[in-house]
């Protein structure tokens, strides 16, 4: 040791300016008061997470490892979840601008693609992911079927994904309506006959779907409705038992 | 204690199978969710959202399609009564989809595609089926096999054969063999009449025309307005039957009149052939011996209304053009106002 040098020891380093401000940013109170657990980094939290946190909580905290695999499921029931809630923002973003009656629909929805900024972004976003929704039920329907994941105990969840079928073709087909172009109508004269043909009941049930003997001003404001407020409440109660029961099922099926 | 030893050696086994959500879940759920949007915008960016002119009423576009998930109802709509088409075949669809898991109860092969071992084979060639049969049925139904027909060999089909009416009485009815051209000529192209000459069945001449009365065949509940209670005499309707409400009295007084040679085509065959091609796929693949368990009777009958569900939906898309003729994908018109 040379000469006037002090002897070194091991001491701990303070802690850095990044440490402090991460302290400072995340262990305070006001942070804690929103989220109870730590950032999940560890197993711990890593669980805390998922059990506390009520956007996660659908989910249980592990999951067996084939379910992650992307080619158990492709995503898609989660994919259509995700379509009807990317919807849901697209389609209240059109309501803004959007008047169902006869004389504005069609110029609201012109008016959407000429002046509103982004008007037409979101109205190409709400169709094509409309479309997609479809599509995504349908081929979730088709996994589920050929990986027998409706047997015990989830038939009845089965059915009620039957039902969110229904109710997804529903919600499309009454938006379909709204534009108020020739499409529109066409189309919804077309598959309104067909219920008109049903025996007996038939005539009846298509008045009252369109509130008169053609699609007129009362159809819209019946689709319209329909569209915004009343299927997707009722799609939304039954996604909540279709999740739940998935939980409650016990998760994904697996091999017993 | 030895069950429960095994049960704890379980458990610990497929707590390492098992994974943690956060992160491997949720991460994957959240890279989907971002992909996808930057697809979308990216699609919403590049392609517009179809809107063509103001609806008019007055102006039908032709064709007039439903949205593409309807276009294989309409399709079926072509074939079949609109009854049948329209509502009682998608309702039947429905319910029987909604009952597979009552059908099919066993625990066995959940959880992993395809569960049982002939399922594969059982699928494909359901699907190759149905594909075959509603191709067929649809160019049949639209007379489009007699054209195949008579590109392929040069000669007339047979259905334009004028046979000569050798056996008069059942005569023409069968010698034309209108049937063979498509299933509506049966009712168009037949004459309708029964083969024994000289017979004559009820009515107030003693006499009925049956070419006209096949169309008309009287049923229990017939009429306009109310059911002739007294018989031809007219009598008046009893008491309770004036105080019913119109609805209900409507519903008493549908038009029952058969037609005979539209229900023979319009729901009889249809409905034939719907549950017939069903069953005979059943019966083929039991033939074989594929078809060990329910579920394989499932996923048979399963593929095969997918197919039929995807091909009829492209057909209603792509192959109907002005006035839903059968047509090939470049000559449907583009419908703009």
């Amino acid at each position: 040791m040379a000469v006037g040098e002090r002897p070194r020891t091991e001491r701990p380093k303070g802690p850095g300016l990044l440490s402090v401000i991460h302290d400072k940013l995340f262990h305070n109170y006001v942070w804690q008061s929103i989220f109870r657990s730590g950032y999940p980094s560890t197993p711990r939290n890593q669980m805390l997470v998922i059990a506390t946190n009520v956007f996660l909580h659908l989910h249980p905290t592990r999951l067996h490892k084939t379910h992650v695999r992307i080619t158990h499921t492709y995503c898609l029931g989660g994919l259509s979840f995700f379509l009807f809630l990317s919807l849901t923002v697209t389609g209240v973003l059109l309501m803004f601008y959007y008047v169902p009656s006869v004389e504005r629909a069609y110029t609201d929805i012109n008016a959407l693609e000429t002046d509103v900024r982004y008007g037409a972004l979101m109205r190409n976003l709400h169709r094509w992911t409309a479309h997609a929704m479809v599509l995504t039920v349908l081929l979730h329907m088709m996994r589920v079927f050929y990986t027998g994941a409706y047997k015990p105990p989830r038939e009845f969840n089965w059915v009620v994904g039957v039902i969110l079928l229904i109710l997804t073709l529903l919600l499309s087909f009454t938006g379909y309506l709204l534009p108020w172009d020739q499409l529109a109508l066409w189309a919804v004269t077309v598959g309104t006959n067909m219920v008109g043909s049903a025996p007996i009941l038939g005539d009846a049930v298509v008045y009252v779907m369109r509130g008169g003997f053609e699609v007129g001003p009362n159809a819209l404001i019946r689709f319209y409705t329909l569209h915004v407020i009343g299927l997707p409440l009722i799609a939304a109660i039954f996604m909540s038992v279709h999740f739940w029961r998935i939980r409650r099922d016990g998760g994904m099926a697996r091999p017993l | 204690m030895a069950a429960v030893t095994r049960t704890q050696v379980r458990a610990r086994r497929e707590r390492e199978e098992e994974v943690l959500v956060w992160p491997d879940l949720v991460f994957i759920e959240f890279i989907a969710a971002v992909l996808f949007t930057l697809a979308f915008v990216i699609i919403s960016a590049l392609f517009n959202a179809p809107l063509i002119n103001h609806a008019n009423p007055d102006v039908t576009p032709n064709p007039s399609k439903a949205p593409w998930y309807f276009m294989n109802l309409q399709e079926l709509l072509l074939h079949m009564h609109p009854a049948l088409a329209g509502v009682i075949v998608p309702t039947f669809a429905l319910v029987l989809l909604a009952a597979i898991p009552y059908v099919d109860r066993s625990n066995d092969g959940q959880g992993v595609y395809f569960g049982t071992p002939n399922s594969v084979r059982i699928t494909i060639w359901s699907a190759v089926y149905s594909a075959w049969f509603t191709v067929w049925l649809i160019l049949f139904d639209q007379g489009r096999h007699t054209y195949i027909w008579q590109k392929l060999t040069g000669k007339k089909w047979i259905g334009d054969w004028n046979l000569p009416d050798w056996v008069p009485g059942i005569g023409a009815a069968l010698w034309h063999l209108a049937f063979v051209r498509n299933t509506r000529a049966i009712q168009t192209e037949w004459t309708w009449r029964i083969p024994v000459k000289g017979l004559q069945l009820g009515g107030g001449d003693g006499h009925l025309d049956w070419p006209r009365d096949f169309q008309h065949i009287p049923m229990p509940f017939n009429g306009t307005s109310w059911p002739k209670w007294g018989g031809d005499s007219g009598a008046p309707p009893p008491e309770w039957y004036q105080h019913l409400p119109g609805w209900l009295t409507g519903l008493f007084w549908y038009d029952l009149n058969l037609n005979l040679p539209a229900f023979v085509v319009e729901i009889l065959i249809p409905t034939m052939v719907m549950v017939g091609l069903s069953a005979l796929l059943i019966y083929l693949l039991w033939r074989v011996g594929w078809l060990r368990t329910r579920r394989d009777v499932i996923v048979a009958l399963f593929s095969g209304f997918l197919v039929v569900y995807w091909v009829m939906t492209i057909v209603g898309a792509a192959f109907r053009g002005a006035g839903q003729d059968l047509v090939l994908p470049w000559s449907v018109p583009h419908i703009d106002g």
